[in-house]
């Protein structure tokens, strides 16, 4: 045993060392794929957990809630209509739930929770800061206060009235808030300090009574948490005898019991659902998102693993006669793969470790962006802390070292089925891949066609799963022919370039051909990272123009109004009747289309249900449809009927189509929709049924807008118009109005923000791409160092094997290149016509950003070259003698 | 000195005349503060505590004035121009198989101070109510209670100031316009009482003019008045049992805007009905250097309703008996001697039930005993008999703590 450990010791560790740039690669792009994979997984995990956790503590001790089926509120009154509760010994409340956004950039997003406070503990754990504290100090206050009052009754007899003082009551006051601890740090508030909040068009200042403390509620939604008595609530929220849901206390084993006498005594304008159902729902609606991520994040992994592969290649390659001799000496079989594969769980375990150091550390910043996307796309959370889960560490850690000994696997085996006496001949291996490279290319023509018929294989259970089998198909698929072409390429290439640059050329050519094996592995490993770069530049690329010329189509209204609540992402924002009609007489303005948005459950899914006026869509406004009608035409048809258009998303998430019809819930009862249109829409994955505006009031009894398109009359200056809305609306009314162009900035703006992650994977990306570079580049061009050797003994210049290098290098880095496109060409179609569109349900025109294809191309091609000059140092000090006498 | 009440209770509807008396004014301490004190330690633990802030203009509220003029059965309604309110029932039941019960449902109304709060709808805030209820299963040594609280939102709680009508949740006190009797139903886990109650003798008005007087300033004072003998029927259940049920029972209603003073920690309250139809109310306000505040007062009400005033003066109790409550740790006697020599009474109270302890479920809560006591004596001599309810506040620990 000890033999085998000083074995190691000599046959490793000291190989490990003395190639420690290249071992410093190889454990960097572990590392970095590791803490790739591990930064998504834990932002995902986080996203999704802090979510629960806030849902969890909101609902607290509640198993059963009474929620609105069809519209944002319920009525107060059907409070009344549980008092059979009662005698039931059957807990319940009422709770207002809402979000709500600071007026102070940047905006924090707010969950306000309306309660009765005098019932709500029993519900859930809250606690303001210092809890206990307090209550012995104002008890204190109270008395003496009650003393005072005694007093000033007794000097004032006359008054005949009492004064008394608030002491608990402060909260009952109007706005009054307690806050949680986190958005009080964030705010800067402190009791007694004032909260502006934007709600609707208005700017409303929140009394602070009291901080929460960060236990139980106060950790709801990263502490952006806003606790009001219930009244306080509905008066602010302007929801005078309504509440968001009730939350019932039943016991599990009456479930089933009482929630059917619910459901039977109440009316059907609300449905009795369990508390986790919401949770549900956000988990089912950030899974496809999430896993996307995670799929992605795996490609970072695998360039860990080619770079494994690539390195244990190499260095079998290169120890082949030191394998014969300890073979010769009595080595068995098992000691010498054990050595290899030893070699590579060093690698693997160092890199794996610092890989879970890293990944924990770019948690934060994955879930930053991550949060983001969520934001944009789903639902309103604050990005809060990274949740480290263990067992999420350990997945990341047991995948990285797994695959280090699927890579480390063949290059081992290959090392054992070396012969003692042929160890010598250090050509058998490549031979061997020559003679085995048309079997290789076969298979790899299979994997690819295999690849080919999962991509058009459907979602399965709406996620892309063939999606990314014919991605990860096409990777080894592409990889296996790897062998195949390089060695029809490199025959080409070297007369090619022997007769442009010289023999230099033609050397260089032939000994990346006579190395075939090495060289294979060395493209293919490129050739991966590269993919991964091309085929998110070109999805990016491809979506951000769908969506720039969606945006230059689609919206056309000169001036875009909404209220301040609205725009800073509060979606329950809401404009009055009464101003829109100002707003509406402000000279200039041609026609003004007041629409409304409304989120919606559609088979158990969520859903927004918008209302415009048709007049004016038909006039100004271009949506555009999927089979190319023109807009005024598609909107002619639903104008006046019950009908509507609905979003690309919506159609293909419900299988709805032209001339469809869908029913739809609303207070007055379920009506019917007949699909007019279908029409490309980038700004909601959930998807958008748009109805006409006064087919909208007469099923809700809305008459609010959410937004307003404003057309205005030719040669009318926007900028005037602006100022004529802001002085004709109350002067405290707080309107944001967009200018078309200001607009059009914005809503790119947001999709960056959705893009923010899959940015940051980019980003990463070119980092592996790079890393992948150097590695193969540098390896394979130590190991050239017998040929150069050779080279010079044959009386080759320094200058002459320094060129030859990096002829290589570059010849090396413009195959990976080459085959990095085209693979991630091929990714990115994946990506974007089966990937993307199983997930989300959008049409992406395919663009090819090629400035920054070149600018990558020119990048790598000179980082090639960089990696190929410490070794074309090194091979022009290589003492030639040296060499040649081990051949 | 005794002071005798010569209010005359005339028929419903009209107002009895409410004679001034300067001269009595002084020491006649409400029985009735206790509550508020109860009222307002609970209310502390329930609700986040958040220090008082600037000033705004506060809900003003009436003080309890002498002269008011009492008007039945109008008087029975909540009074919500005053601060503090309570409805408090007590009563000894028996069933056909004489098995004895002692109950307890009480309904406390507290104004809430601000009034700047909001106006209208469903959960506007204007009063908090609070109730409990406790059954005493004699035979069976059992005790049950519950309390509850809300703020009346959505129909939840409330009291009428149109009709006698206080409830909250599923326990509620009526009056019958018709029939004059006051109806009571509560419900909990473990027990229920549905109960009809005749008014009995003319309403017993505590202290004088028409107030009790908690302190020597104007308005530091409350209304208080008992229904003393409340001759009661009707059904309650243990479990799956259900019992029919007769007996008497006691009402005390009471109403100010003013709070205790700081230096008392607990009170011990009798209400005291004798065989030969006399009853009588007396409390002992305890102070913290452990003697009795000196407004601490009583009331006699003869067979036929007169009213006679107790000072502390005129009457002692004796305490005895120790019981160790294992619920909060409190010391509670069980076991009272009690002498009023103006009345030639020398009465033995004894606890039916040692544990009668409303031990409050929340940690923070006010935990006190109240609970059915066994009556025995002598008066001018002869034998005499009854029952009593006792009240004993500021014993457990953690009502000293709140105090």
């Amino acid at each position: 045993m000890s033999a085998f450990f000083s074995l190691s010791r000599t046959f490793i560790l000291r190989g490990l060392i003395r190639n420690r740039v290249r071992s410093l690669l190889t454990i960097l792009g572990i590392a970095l794929g590791v803490a790739v994979m591990l930064a998504i997984n834990l932002a995902n995990a986080s996203a999704l957990g802090r979510f629960s956790e806030s849902i969890d503590l909101v609902s607290g001790k509640a198993t059963l809630n009474v929620v609105p089926r069809f519209e944002a509120d319920i009525d107060e009154n059907e409070l009344a209509k549980l008092s059979w509760l009662y005698d039931e010994f059957i807990k319940f409340t009422p709770v207002i739930d809402q979000v709500v956004v600071s007026a102070k950039p940047p905006h924090e997003v707010v969950q306000l929770l309306g309660l009765d406070l005098f019932s709500s503990k029993e519900f859930r754990e809250y606690d303001t800061a210092g809890g206990n504290n307090f209550a012995t100090s104002s008890g204190e206050n109270n008395s003496s206060k009650n003393q005072a009052n005694d007093s000033l009754s007794a000097d004032d007899p006359a008054a005949g009235a009492v004064n008394s003082s608030p002491g608990p009551f402060e909260i009952f006051r109007r706005n009054r808030i307690l806050v949680g601890s986190e958005l009080a740090k964030r705010e800067n508030l402190k009791v007694g300090d004032n909260l502006n909040l934007f709600l609707n068009d208005k700017e409303v200042s929140c009394p602070v009574a009291g901080i929460l403390s960060s236990e139980g509620l106060g950790k709801a939604f990263a502490g952006n948490v806003v606790l009001m008595d219930i009244s306080c609530a509905q008066e602010l929220l302007s929801m005078k005898g309504r509440i968001s849901r009730i939350d019932l206390i039943v016991p599990s084993e009456r479930l089933t019991e009482i929630g059917s006498r619910l459901s039977k005594e109440l009316p059907p304008s609300v449905s009795v659902e369990r508390p986790s159902r919401r949770g549900m729902q956000v988990e089912k609606m950030l899974r496809s998102f999430q896993y996307n991520l995670t799929a992605l994040s795996l490609i970072a992994l695998l360039v860990g693993m080619f770079l494994i592969y690539n390195t244990m290649s190499i260095s079998v390659i290169r120890r082949r006669w030191e394998i014969g001799t300890m073979r010769a000496l009595g080595a068995s079989m098992p000691i010498v793969f054990s050595l290899f594969m030893g070699e590579a769980i060093i690698l693997g375990l160092i890199g794996s470790l610092l890989g879970i150091a890293g990944g924990v550390f770019f948690a934060q910043f994955a879930l930053a962006a991550v949060s983001k996307t969520v934001r944009a796309l789903y639902a309103d959370q604050p990005p809060g802390s990274v949740i480290v889960d263990p067992m999420i560490l350990l997945l990341a850690f047991g995948a990285g070292m797994f695959l280090t000994l699927i890579a480390a696997w063949a290059p081992s085996m290959e090392a054992i089925s070396i012969p003692p006496a042929e160890a010598a001949r250090r050509a058998s291996y490549e031979r061997k891949v020559e003679s085995l490279s048309p079997r290789l290319a076969l298979f790899g023509c299979v994997l690819l066609l295999c690849g080919f018929v999962a991509s058009i294989q459907p979602a399965l259970a709406g996620f892309p799963f063939f999606g990314y089998l014919a991605a990860a198909l096409a990777v080894f698929g592409s990889a296996a022919m790897i062998p195949f072409l390089l060695d029809k390429l490199l025959r080409l290439l070297s007369r090619l370039l022997g007769a442009t640059i010289g023999s230099e050329g033609r050397l260089a050519a032939l000994s990346l051909h006579g190395a075939l094996g090495r060289t294979s592995v060395a493209v293919a490993s490129l050739m991966v990272g590269i993919s991964m770069m091309v085929s998110l530049a070109v999805m990016i690329s491809s979506f951000r123009h769908t969506v720039e010329a969606w945006v230059q189509q689609t919206l056309r209204a000169d001036l875009w109004l909404e209220p301040a609540g609205r725009d800073v992402s509060n979606r329950a924002g809401r404009l009055t009747a009464e101003i829109v009609s100002k707003i509406r007489k402000v000279p200039g303005i041609d026609s003004v289309d007041a629409f409304v948005e409304y989120p919606i459950e559609y088979q158990g899914q969520p859903a927004n249900l918008g209302a415009g006026e048709l007049d004016v869509m038909v006039k100004h406004g271009n949506l555009m449809f999927l089979n190319g009608e023109p807009s005024a035409k598609v909107l002619s048809r639903v104008a006046g009927h019950d009908a509507g258009i609905i979003s690309e998303s919506f159609s293909l998430k419900h299988d709805l189509k032209i001339g469809d019809t869908l029913t739809l819930q609303s207070p007055g009862g379920p009506y019917q929709i007949k699909v007019e249109g279908v029409y490309y829409d980038y700004s909601s994955e959930s998807g958008y049924i748009v109805i006409p505006r006064e087919n909208f009031a007469r099923h809700y009894n809305d008459l609010n807008s959410t937004t307003l398109a404003i057309f205005l009359l030719p040669n009318v200056d926007p900028e005037k118009v602006r100022q004529d809305i802001f002085a004709a609306v109350p002067k405290d009314s707080r309107l944001n109005i967009r200018t078309n162009r200001e607009l059009k900035t914005q809503v790119l703006k947001i999709f960056d923000n959705t893009f923010s992650i899959t940015y940051a994977l980019h980003a990463i990306s070119i980092a592996v791409a790079i890393l992948g570079v150097m590695n193969a580049l540098f390896a394979l061009t130590m190991e050239s160092r017998r040929d150069l050797g050779i080279f010079k003994y044959l009386g080759a210049s320094k200058e002459q094997l320094g060129k030859l290098v990096i002829v290589q290098a570059g010849l090396l880095g413009t195959l990976g290149n080459l085959g990095g496109l085209a693979i991630g060409m091929a990714l990115s179609f994946l990506l974007i016509h089966v990937i993307n569109k199983q997930s989300f349900g959008w049409t992406v025109q395919f663009f090819l950003p090629l400035d920054f294809l070149l600018q990558s191309f020119a990048l790598i091609f000179v980082c090639s070259i960089l990696s190929g000059l410490l070794p074309a140092r090194l091979a022009e000090k290589t003492p030639a003698a040296e060499v040649v006498r081990s051949e | 000195m005794i002071a005798t009440n010569n209010f005359a209770f005339p028929a419903e509807g009209t107002t009895p005349s409410v004679a001034r008396n300067e001269s009595n004014f002084k020491s006649n301490m409400l029985a009735a503060q206790k509550r508020l004190v109860l009222i307002f330690c609970v209310f502390l633990s329930f609700l986040i505590l958040i220090p008082a802030q600037a000033a705004t203009p506060e809900r003003k509220f009436k003080a309890a004035l002498p002269g008011y003029r009492y008007h039945f059965p109008a008087d029975h309604f909540s009074h919500d121009e005053f601060k503090t309110e309570w409805w408090y029932y007590t009563g000894h039941l028996e069933s056909a198989d004489k098995k004895p019960f002692g109950y307890e449902l009480t309904f406390f109304r507290s104004g809430v101070p601000i009034s700047d709060g909001v106006n209208g709808g469903a959960f506007e805030l204007r009063n908090v109510y609070m109730a409990h209820f406790a059954l005493t299963d004699v035979s069976a040594k059992k005790f049950y209670h519950e309390e509850k609280m809300s703020r009346g939102g959505a129909g939840a709680a409330g009291a009428s100031d149109k009709e006698y009508k206080v409830w909250l949740e599923n326990w509620s006190a009526s009056r019958d316009p018709k029939s004059g009797k006051h109806i009571l139903s509560a419900r909990s886990k473990d027990c229920s009482i549905k109960l009809s109650l005749d008014e009995g003798k003319v309403p017993a008005i505590h202290g004088n003019q028409g107030v009790s007087q908690k302190a020597s300033c104007v308005g530091c004072a409350s209304h208080y008045y008992s229904h003393t003998r409340m001759p009661a029927e009707g059904e309650l259940t243990i479990g799956d049992k259900k019992y029919n049920v007769r007996g008497s029972s006691w009402m005390d209603h009471e109403f100010g805007s003013n709070q205790l003073a700081a230096n008392q920690v607990g009170w011990d309250w009798f209400s005291i009905q004798l065989d030969d139809g006399s009853d009588m109310m007396l409390y002992l306000m305890r102070l913290k250097d452990g003697t009795y505040d000196p407004h601490s007062s009583g009331t006699f009400v003869a067979a036929d309703g007169g009213v006679q005033h107790l000072q502390l003066s005129d009457y002692k109790i004796e305490s005895s008996q120790k019981w160790k409550s294992p619920h909060t740790g409190g010391q509670y006697p069980t076991s009272f001697h009690v002498t009023v020599p103006s009345k030639q009474l020398d009465l033995q109270i004894e606890a039916l039930l040692q544990d009668q302890e409303l031990a409050s479920k929340d940690k923070t809560g006010i935990s006190y005993w109240e609970g059915a006591c066994r009556v025995k004596g002598k008066r001018a001599g002869a034998e005499v008999r009854g029952q009593a309810y006792v009240e004993m506040t500021g014993y457990s620990e953690a009502f000293n703590r709140k105090i």
